[in-house]
């Protein structure tokens, strides 16, 4: 796939290469820029022509932080803290609005007073500046540590690395309690701003899979960045509401460590599985555990050297705690069905979750010490949309992009359309407004996006507008819809969201389901999908033959009749029982999940259990059956 | 208004290892190092580092050496005697004076900071002389400058070197 890449920006704050020398370029700034691999995009530039960096590091903004900018002999020049956070501040380092810089780079000292013909000193003061001066060099009066003070209080989340050429020694017990780094200008390397930026800088994704620019976004992505770590220990525990894009995150911080990031990634989602089928889905099977059943790997054993990502941990089976706690402490584990063979492997766990976890281990509803385990390198706190409203044009336009899959029509948001959608509280976070513009486009053949036509998707999918509906879980009744819970165990009342399908007229359904393109999703979101998919298209047409079976009962009291469930749902009018049979446990066998769930649902279960009748090759599913009724407690 | 040697010292050490070695020579080395190996594209930029900047050593060289040899001289407590004033007596200034001066050299280890600033900037002598017999390898000089990477790499590190040196040196006066 084809990054897009996005530099970070830095402002270089520097009376050197900063200034601005009338009708020709900054020489200096030019041999800065080359040295560090920046890429000068000051307005005015003042290195002419531009340099031709093959890899940049950095966009660089560079500011004298003294006025004039641009001074000749004779002038005088004076610092300018004033100007200085002036241009910090509308240069959106305010509170609600994207930040323009990732990172400032300050010099300490800035030579203030009257500029001289650089010839009087044998051509080693650059031109355009003062002679140095005993005053401006002493490290109380050093200008870049009152710019560093004043920058550090209005924008504390602004990280300042020092870029001088002042002995670090000299001046380390003044910068250190308010500057994150000190790079040396004589022996700095790209590499070192590559680290500093990695450590300290607000950057955007570069790949772009996460997208936005806003500071909560940002600050959490350099959380994910710094919690890279070698030890196979130093595991992270994502915390965030979800719909917010956990498992993008994980990704991330895949991505960003230097090993690991060459292995795999393996997503496991906990909910789905309860004690044996997590055991084995984890940790792999021993060969011959279970009749007829060859050994298998499990995902600890796929993500060795990488990371796994267990989401929605939360809702892990209690009796899976002490295995998984040992493997998270030691990196050692028995797979499914065996109790003899110790294995081991390197793997950091990235879990995540929606619940308030620590609460709840302070509850005693989750063991304190599996939660220390999980957040060994860390906590992660995924900012919710509606506190980085800024980021949703960027996403509004990239969701609508991806809807239209390259068709002939682009779609444009009016000004309206777009205060519309920064306007709602998006509960379900990006997911929702992925899926609402989805509609959109889906709805709207018009050029223009208005507010009318996020309405009416809005209400085609189950969402009032302005505010989400909100319902407690167990409020809604069955008919209006089925609740979408990400966190099943998790029972506290919040607002839950509706499935579109529900509501959808079954012409459209089919429709959807026909044209439905995978091709314009990107690869992350198609990965490891096919039980899901298969599992969602069981349960479609199970409901339908619930419904079928339901009518075909007559009232209450009476039984199930396979024959006129199936004829109904055939438009058949002769049907033997046997091939009705056929039918019902063609449809309910498709797969392990649907069958259990089948078995929660009273008509169903009775269907399929008249289907299997007595026969001998229906032998082992009436086993598998009873197992997972036992399971279940339904015996 | 009489001049202090000690601030005057100071000013052109600013001037020499701040301003040129530090800001501007070491920076533009680093440049050329990055064109050479190709981070940046610019064949006019090693000519004109190798014909405009590289020589620039031969003119400021000496200015540190003339820096690093007066700084005794310059900075020393001698040159508060004998005070406008004073009751000292002649024989006893004199004393006092070589007294002082001894106490303040051995205090801040003088001699120590101008062999190692001295024996610095030899070593760019040295390795800016390689980097300058590069041209009598029979091709280009800038094609010499790729050949011999490592030449110049040495001049920055013995650069770095001479510019930490200086940077030992004290930056306010120092008492006995």
């Amino acid at each position: 796939m084809k990054m897009n890449r996005t530099l970070p920006r830095i402002l270089v704050i520097d009376d050197q290469f900063g200034r601005i020398l009338a009708g020709r370029s900054n020489q200096d700034r030019a041999d800065l820029c080359g040295k560090l691999l920046l890429r000068d995009v000051s307005e005015p530039s003042a290195i002419q022509p531009p340099l031709k960096i093959r890899e940049p590091i950095a966009e660089a903004v560079f500011l004298r932080g003294q006025k004039p900018a641009c001074a000749s002999v004779n002038d005088v020049v004076e610092n300018d803290l004033k100007g200085t956070l002036e241009h910090i501040r509308h240069n959106c380092h305010s509170e609600g609005k994207s930040p323009r810089y990732g990172m400032v780079l300050l010099d300490l000292c800035f030579y203030q007073g009257v500029v001289t013909d650089s010839d009087g000193s044998g051509g080693r003061t650059p031109s355009g500046m003062p002679e140095p001066s005993a005053e401006d060099n002493k490290v109380s009066e050093l200008f870049g540590l009152k710019l560093l003070t004043a920058i550090s209080k209005e924008f504390p989340d602004l990280p300042v690395v020092i870029l001088s050429s002042q002995d670090r020694e000299r001046v380390k017990h003044q910068f250190s309690k308010r500057a994150a780094a000190f790079i040396s200008r004589a022996n700095g390397t790209p590499e070192e701003l590559s680290r500093y930026l990695k450590k300290y800088a607000l950057m955007e994704d570069p790949s772009g899979l996460i997208l936005g620019r806003s500071l909560p976004l940002l600050k959490a992505l350099k959380a994910a960045r710094n919690s890279v770590d070698g030890d196979h220990k130093c595991h992270v525990l994502l915390r965030g509401e979800r719909g917010v894009g956990k498992e993008l995150f994980a990704k991330y911080i895949h991505e960003q460590h230097p090993t690991r990031s060459k292995y795999e990634f393996i997503p496991v989602n906990a909910a789905k599985y309860d004690d044996n089928t997590f055991d084995s889905e984890i940790f792999g099977v021993k060969k011959g555990a279970f009749t007829e059943v060859g050994a298998s790997a499990g995902a600890v054993s796929k993500a060795d050297l990488g990371d796994l990502f267990l989401d929605e941990v939360y809702a892990l089976k209690p009796s899976v705690h002490p295995k998984l706690m040992r493997f998270l402490a030691e990196g050692t584990y028995f797979r499914h069905g065996d109790s003899e063979e110790q294995l081991k492997a390197n793997v950091r766990v990235i879990s995540a979750t929606n619940a308030n976890i620590e609460e709840k281990a302070e509850a005693g509803e989750f063991p304190a010490d599996l939660l220390d385990r999980l957040r060994f390198g860390g906590t992660i706190k995924l900012p919710p949309l509606r506190e980085r409203r800024e980021d949703i044009p960027l996403l509004a336009r990239r969701f609508v992009q991806r809807a239209e899959r390259g068709g002939d029509l682009q779609r444009e948001f009016s000004k309206e359309a777009m205060e519309y959608l920064q306007d709602q509280a998006w509960n379900g976070n990006v997911r929702d407004l992925e899926q609402v513009l989805s509609k959109v486009v889906n709805l709207s053949d018009v050029e223009v996006i208005h507010p009318l036509h996020i309405e009416k998707a809005q209400q085609e999918i189950g969402l009032s507008n302005h505010e989400r509906t909100s319902i407690a879980v167990g409020e809604m009744p069955y008919e209006k819809g089925e609740l979408v819970n990400e966190d099943e165990s998790d029972p506290s009342p919040r607002t839950l969201s509706l499935k579109p399908a529900s509501q959808m007229p079954f012409d459209e359904l089919l429709t959807t389901m026909r044209d439905y393109r995978f091709d314009k999703l990107d690869i992350d979101s198609l990965m490891n999908r096919l039980d899901a998919l298969e599992e969602a298209a069981g349960r479609l047409i199970a409901n339908y033959a619930q419904v079928a079976l339901k009518i075909s009962k007559g009232h209450e009291r009476q039984k199930v009749s396979l024959t006129r469930g199936v004829k109904f749902m055939q438009g058949k009018e002769k049907l033997t029982t046997n091939e009705a049979a056929r039918v019902i446990r063609k449809l309910l066998e498709s797969n392990d999940n649907l069958l259990e769930w089948t078995l929660s649902q009273p008509i169903l279960s009775e269907a399929h259990e008249i289907a299997l009748g007595g026969s001998r090759e229906a032998r082992k599913v009436v086993e598998k059956r009873k197992a997972m009724k036992e399971k279940l407690g339904l015996t | 208004m009489i001049e202090d040697s000690g601030v005057t010292w100071m000013v052109n050490r600013d001037q020499l290892n701040h301003d040129w070695l530090k800001n501007q020579y070491i920076v533009a080395l680093g440049r050329f190092l990055n064109v050479v190996d190709g981070n940046e594209s610019s064949q006019k930029y090693l000519d004109y580092f190798l014909n405009a900047i590289l020589g620039q050593w031969e003119i400021q060289g000496p200015q540190f050496q003339k820096l690093i040899n007066s700084f005794e001289q310059s900075l020393t407590p001698c040159r508060y005697f004998p005070c406008s004033g004073s009751s000292i007596e002649s024989q006893a200034g004199i004393w006092l004076t070589e007294f002082a001066h001894q106490m303040w050299k051995i205090r801040w280890n003088v001699s120590s900071l101008v062999s190692q600033a001295l024996a610095a900037w030899t070593a760019v002598n040295v390795a800016y002389q390689q980097v300058i017999d590069a041209r009598a390898a029979g091709c280009t000089f800038a094609r010499s400058a790729i050949l011999r990477r490592e030449e110049f790499q040495n001049l920055s590190d013995r650069c770095i070197a001479l510019s930490d040196a200086l940077g030992l040196f004290p930056h306010s006066q120092l008492s006995v």
